[in-house]
């Protein structure tokens, strides 16, 4: 018999199911849709497209979360204003060896995850002064773009209209129906996106089984928190957990209380769950994360070793500890970090910047060059800002100031609001007694980025060297403020007042 | 990601272009020889079984004799099973399951005695047909007894599940809340089945609860929540009493005791493909292992939850399974949905990745492309000099004038002629107030040939007082071509003197200034100088303004000085005759190089001051009306200050209009006319005093237009004559941009102040409060007198700061800047 023949034979159903679990998600659309349109009322086959549907398109939605402007403004739950240091994301505290921090004012982490910027500023205000770059703008709400995208990407591939009309969707019939409601839902929420349906639905839902499926409590914290509403959205995780212990959840209400910006909670919440999965990676990570945020890197860099323990092929585990090992100036073992993760296949710009960095203050300068061409090789226009800067580095090293300076003008081709490269560029052209034009770089610095101590502490040295004594103290002040401990503002503050005192 | 690599040791191409589902491998020992055969079907209906007879590796490779079986059935081939499914035999046979059957086949091998080794013939024992479309089989030891028989279950796509004791049928049940098929696995230590329902729980169903025709509904023995759907089950013997169950779903891999108690649970941070759990180690120490393979194809090797080795892949496996030969323990075997198959070992030799060879580069040169590069940005200017033609050509035609009412029109032609296609034109004129042109912007789309536009030039309409300052008009083009180069160019010309001037026959006596410019040369006569308004040869032609009321200008040519002289009412009114006279005088001697000379003590300057000071008063006028303040003299104590109550009158008239009318509205809603009747007369009477404040703003504004016009005329005039006086090119041009431009909404006083200091530099220091009026227009006076003697003096030459193209870019600090400082 011929083969074409035999595999005709097949059941369309059966190839359908087959395709899902093989993830050929197309196909099994396409089989479904026929099936469908022999019989519209196979109630089996409605559901398979459903499933691969919501599959193709969903996502880990934990790792995705990112809280918007508009989120932490209208924010209601009651968090208070000027938090305990220690307490909170925002009022985390300085250490003395300061990592550079990115433009929306975290400390720089090993790795760029979607809630790096999430706690931002202090409020609504700061957030909005943040200054805004075509690389750091922050979404106004939480139904980000990427989960619009999802929504909206779905309606493009059915020509024919969408799959299922939510809107007139009889709930309380499918929400009662054991076999589709959980699919359903999946369908709503991931899918269409449609959070406040998908309430409504899982609503309907949790009544039908009278409120003892510990599947939709914790639904409705999804939707709950989604929508903002934090509290609900806990009342719900904590009554799903009464069912017994679950990662997800665990995880889902360590996120929450992050947004709450209640890391202490979140923290205990994770070290509940480690008691029930203690070698759960996810959750250890998410430890890390936090006391990442809490700037408490020795017990961050524990949590990250404890990972890599447990899973050494963790790239955020082996980047946040190289990072952590260059900072605290041992480049040669960061540097055996970076080169791990080269080795493991990792190929990027900001990895070959890295490595140059390290072989650099590592005096391994043989290795320097190529690390650097490779770098900019890869670079896009977004990282490609970053790798000049830091060439601008090596070169400050090298003594070459020369090229110093164009890395520095090609860094602000590239990015005209690098607040480090205005500041550096400003150095190099005040030593060279372009006084005037170092005094416009630095203030253009300060109106970039102005989380940086440093471009204030300059104008201030400037100032007072010009003998504008005003706005030197006022610069100092602000330096001050962004890094209290600072030796040299102190310094400069101190000979201002006695300045001062003796007018 | 990992340092390792899976490496092959064999592999195959099993058929060609047949397609394999998740359940079509089997690994089991066939011939109880102590070595696994792989045996597996594709949907195209071929069955294969394998058996490796080679050497260890690195000999260890596929060869033709490998495959024992390869045969082609008539229906597609779902999924293999082993197992002992004969009764009264202890050989293992293979089950096939065919959408619409289930076919036992037993394999006889016959000992060959030639090279060609033995030969293995497939034999079918027994089919059973049913009518439902299959999805998955079970085989097991079923109702549990002794191991030495094996039950086949067989689930359909609708849910039923159907066990046929060997040969025979046992019976059909329906599993209960089923909607689509999940792998279903039988747990041996339990006697039950196990698979996930449409509720997405993991269920169990004891067989004899199954088995019971009595019992409608089936409950299950336990079930637990999992709340994703799952792409495979395996069970796992650790002992024949005690079985785990390992799970693999979305995103979590569980693995569940026999009894249902879940174990362990892993949360992926991948998307699993498919997985296989294994042991390790005999019954004390064993280790439960589990293989996963995930969507970057890599496999994942787990103790537990603990991650001991990960390597890379080199294809997509959609099965993978672990097998014993003699020449290999433990190796790896993986299925693709394509029929590739390979068994693989988990090399240790770390794989490490290398970064792609950079192209070499030939650094000879570098140095000295670096220090040409450096050369060329040191000799870049900031102006732009791109050499190319500009695409397009103007050609512009002064037509006639014509009169219309009270004004004069002038007609002007333009011709654009692109030299290639252009997809946007857009034409623009600059003029000085009171003159415009209409339309004042012109836009053309998709160019393709030359074409002529019209356009009229014309004094304002509601303005018939101001001085017309200069007829010059500049015409502006800016395109965009398909190349998308934007480009521009300009051309200016000299609308006719008719626009503004008529000739006044009868000669007028009373003029209040005069100058007199000399030539090197013997004047022109005014005949052939002002071809357009003399008919006959006449020694002075006096000129009347069209304004309201009339000033004259007269001009003499006087050959006799080699001179001409000018006389009017009023310096204002002689800027553009004098520019006139002088542009005309060089056309005619157009082959000689005019010197032609003033005394700079005619320079009006005095008119100048004077006329600043007014328009800043003026301006201080219109301030105080439309802005806005009262002015309250209040003598507290003996000191007299002046208080200013910012109370913003016309805005606080408006509201209270709005008031009364939102009162009449009111009123009116009563009915009555009577209580209208006060009403009407605060309305009239805020309507009057509203319509009063605002004709005396437009009347100021007016004012105020005319006397910026005689400013500008009287500076244009200032420049001309400086012109004559000088020779400092340089300092003329940008104390012209100083001076003249266009503003209108801007304080020119202050713009012109900021400007000049900065020309000026540090040589005047000034002592200005920002917003007093009076000490602007000193400050300017100090300042412009300063300008002028450097100019008109011989020797000085003023040391201009630094070259900026544009001197008028001083603007007032920024705001942010200001804060930025105060805070």
């Amino acid at each position: 018999m011929d083969d074409t023949k035999v595999i005709a034979s097949l059941d369309t159903f059966y190839s359908a199911c087959m395709d899902l679990r093989k993830h050929n998600y197309e196909k099994c659309i396409e089989s479904c849709t026929i099936i469908l349109s022999k019989n519209p009322y196979d109630q089996a086959a409605w559901a398979l497209k459903m499933r691969a549907l919501t599959e193709q398109l969903s996502i880990d939605d934990i790792e995705a979360e990112e809280e918007g402007i508009a989120d932490s403004y209208f924010n209601s739950d009651a968090i208070a204003e000027n938090a305990r240091v220690g307490t909170s994301l925002r009022t985390a505290q300085d250490t003395n060896n300061q990592r550079p921090r990115t433009v929306g004012g975290r400390p720089l982490s090993g790795i760029i995850r979607p809630s790096t910027s999430s706690a931002g500023g202090n409020n609504l205000q700061m957030a909005l002064k943040t200054p805004r770059t075509a690389g750091s703008s922050r979404p106004l709400t939480s139904q980000s773009a990427r989960n619009i995208r999802l929504g909206t990407a779905s309606m493009v591939s059915q020509i024919d209209g969408p799959f299922i009309n939510i809107s007139r969707l009889n709930f309380p019939k499918y929400a009662s129906d054991k076999q589709l409601s959980k699919l359903l839902f999946n369908y709503i929420y991931y899918q269409q996106n449609d959070i406040r349906n998908a309430l409504d639905f899982a609503v309907e839902a949790t009544k039908c089984c009278n409120f003892e499926d510990p599947w939709w409590k914790v639904q409705l914290g999804k939707c709950y928190v989604m929508l903002g509403l934090l509290r609900d959205g806990e009342a719900q995780f904590r009554s799903a957990l009464q069912h017994g212990p679950n990662i997800e959840v665990f995880l889902r209400l360590s996120r929450l209380f992050i947004r709450l910006d209640q890391p202490l909670s979140s923290l205990d919440i994770c070290q509940e769950a480690m008691s029930w999965f203690p070698h759960e990676v996810t959750l250890l990570i998410e430890m890390a994360r936090i006391f990442e945020g809490l700037n408490n890197i020795p017990m961050s860099v524990k949590y990250y070793r404890d990972i890599l323990e447990l899973d050494a092929t963790d790239m955020e585990s082996i980047a946040c500890i190289g990072l952590h090992h260059f900072y605290s100036d041992q480049p040669e073992v960061a540097l055996r970090y970076y080169r791990r993760l080269l080795q493991m296949g990792l190929y990027n710009a900001e990895l070959f910047n890295n490595l140059g960095l390290c072989s650099f203050y590592a005096q391994q300068f043989d290795v320097v060059t190529a690390c650097f061409e490779n770098a900019l090789r890869l670079a896009l226009d977004v990282n490609a800002a970053d790798v000049w800067y830091n060439i601008s580095h090596v070169a400050i090293g090298f003594g070459d100031l020369d090229i110093a300076e164009h890395s520095l003008h090609l860094t602000l081709s590239l990015n005209s609001s690098h607040g480090a490269a205005l500041n550096n560029l400003a150095v190099l052209l005040w030593r060279k007694n372009h006084v005037s034009r170092a005094e416009s770089l630095l203030n253009s610095a300060i109106a970039a980025e102005d989380h940086l101590y440093e471009p204030h502490y300059n104008r201030a040295l400037l100032a007072q060297e010009e003998g504008d004594h005003q706005t030197s103290y006022a610069m100092v002040k602000k330096s001050l403020s962004i890094y209290p401990n600072h030796y040299n503002s102190r310094d400069i503050l101190n000979e201002l007042k006695k300045y001062f005192s003796s007018l | 990601m990992s340092l390792f690599k899976v490496r092959d040791c064999w592999s195959t191409v099993c058929g060609r272009g047949e397609t394999f589902g998740c359940d079509a491998l089997v690994v089991d020992d066939l011939f109880g020889a102590g070595e696994d055969n792989i045996i597996l079907g594709s949907f195209d209906g071929v069955l294969r079984v394998y058996g490796v007879h080679a050497a260890p590796p690195p000999d260890l490779r596929y060869s033709p004799s490998d495959l024992l079986i390869e045969a082609q059935m008539d229906s597609p081939v779902l999924q293999v099973c082993t197992g002992k499914l004969i009764s009264c035999s202890p050989n293992k046979n293979i089950a096939v399951l065919h959408p619409f059957s289930l076919v036992v086949h037993g394999v006889n091998c016959i000992a060959g005695s030639t090279d060609h080794g033995d030969q293995y013939v497939l034999e079918t024992m027994y089919e059973h047909k049913f009518d439902r479309s299959a999805y998955q089989m079970v085989v097991g030891p079923f109702g549990g007894g002794s191991s030495s028989r094996d039950f086949a279950c067989v689930m359909s796509l609708d849910g039923a599940v159907t066990v046929y004791e060997q040969q025979a049928f046992g019976f059909r049940t329906t599993l209960p809340n089923y909607l689509h098929p999940f792998p279903i696995k039988y747990v041996r230590s339990l006697d039950a089945f196990i698979t996930l329902n449409a509720d997405l729980c993991m269920v169990c169903y004891k067989y004899q609860e199954l088995a019971d025709p009595s019992l409608k509904q089936k409950r299950p023995a336990w079930s637990c929540t999992l709340g994703e759907t799952v792409y495979d089950i395996q069970t796992v013997e650790i002992t024949p009493s005690a079985t785990t169950i390992h799970v693999l779903g979305e995103r979590n891999y569980y693995c569940f005791q026999g009894n249902g108690v879940l174990w362990f649970m892993k949360r992926l941070q991948y998307t699993p493909c498919c997985f296989h759990p294994y042991i390790l180690g005999e019954h004390p120490e064993t280790k439960t292992m589990c293989m996963i393979v995930s969507d970057t194809n890599s496999v994942l090797v787990y103790d537990q939850t603990k991650l001991r080795w990960s390597a890379k892949l080199s294809f997509h496996p959609c099965i993978i399974a672990r097998a014993s030969f003699k020449a290999l323990q433990g190796c790896l075997v993986m299925l693709s949905e394509t029929g590739n198959l390979r068994f693989c070992y988990l090399g240790t030799e770390p794989m490490i990745f290398m970064a792609p060879e950079r192209p070499i580069k030939d650094y000879k040169d570098t140095k000295n492309q670096l220090v040409q590069l450096k050369k060329d940005l040191q000799n870049m200017s900031m102006q732009d000099e791109t050499g190319t033609l500009p695409l397009l050509k103007l050609n512009t035609r002064i037509l006639n004038l014509r009169s219309v009412g009270s004004g004069k029109l002038c007609d002007i032609d333009i011709d654009v002629s692109p030299s290639v296609a252009t997809s946007s034109v857009q034409i623009t004129f600059q003029m000085v107030a009171p003159l415009v042109i209409s339309p004042p912007v012109i836009h053309l789309k998709d160019l393709t040939e030359s074409m002529t536009v019209r356009v009229m030039a014309h004094r304002e309409n509601d303005d018939t007082e101001s001085v017309v300052s200069s007829t010059e008009c500049t015409v502006c083009a800016y395109y965009s071509g398909t190349s998308d180069v934007p480009g521009s160019l300009q051309q200016t010309v000299r609308l006719p003197l008719t626009l503004a001037y008529e000739v006044h026959s009868t000669p007028y006596l009373d003029y209040s200034w005069s100058a007199k410019i000399s030539v090197d040369e013997s004047p022109v006569a005014l005949k052939t100088l002002f071809k357009e308004f003399a008919d006959s040869s006449l020694s002075e032609l006096c000129f009347q303004t069209i304004t309201g009321n009339s000033k004259y200008v007269c001009v003499t040519a006087l050959p006799a000085n080699n001179s001409y002289e000018i006389r009017s009412s009023g310096p204002e009114y002689t800027n553009v005759i004098l520019e006139e006279i002088l542009f005309r005088h060089r056309e005619y001697y157009k082959t000689k190089k005019c010197v032609v000379r003033c005394d700079k003590n005619e320079i009006p300057v005095a008119d100048l001051y004077r006329t600043i000071e007014e328009y800043v008063e003026l301006k201080g006028k219109l301030d105080i009306i439309q802005a806005n303040y009262i002015i309250i003299l209040s003598h507290i104590h003996e000191n007299e200050t002046i208080t200013r109550l910012f109370a913003e009158e016309i805005s606080s008239l408006c509201s209270q209009y709005r008031i009364i009318q939102k009162c009449l509205f009111n009123k009116l809603k009563e009915n009555t006319v009577n209580s209208l009747s006060d009403l009407n007369i605060l309305i009239d009477d805020t309507h009057e005093t509203l319509t009063e404040k605002m004709s005396k703003i437009a009347l100021v504004k007016q004012e105020l237009k005319a006397k910026f016009c005689q400013l500008m005329s009287l500076s244009r005039l200032l420049i001309t004559m400086l012109g004559l006086c000088s020779k400092n090119d340089k300092i003329l041009q940008e104390f012209k941009e100083t001076i003249v431009h266009f503003t209108d909404n801007q304080n020119w006083e202050v713009i012109v102040l900021q400007s000049l200091s900065y020309l000026v530099g540090d040589k005047i220091t000034l002592n200005v409060q920002k917003d007093d009026p009076a000490h602007i227009v000193m400050s300017l006076r100090t300042l412009i007198d300063y300008v002028i003697q450097h100019m008109t003096s011989v020797k000085d030459e003023l040391q201009v700061k630094s070259k900026k193209e544009n001197t008028r870019g001083v603007s007032p600090i920024l705001e942010s800047d200001e804060d930025f400082y105060t805070s």
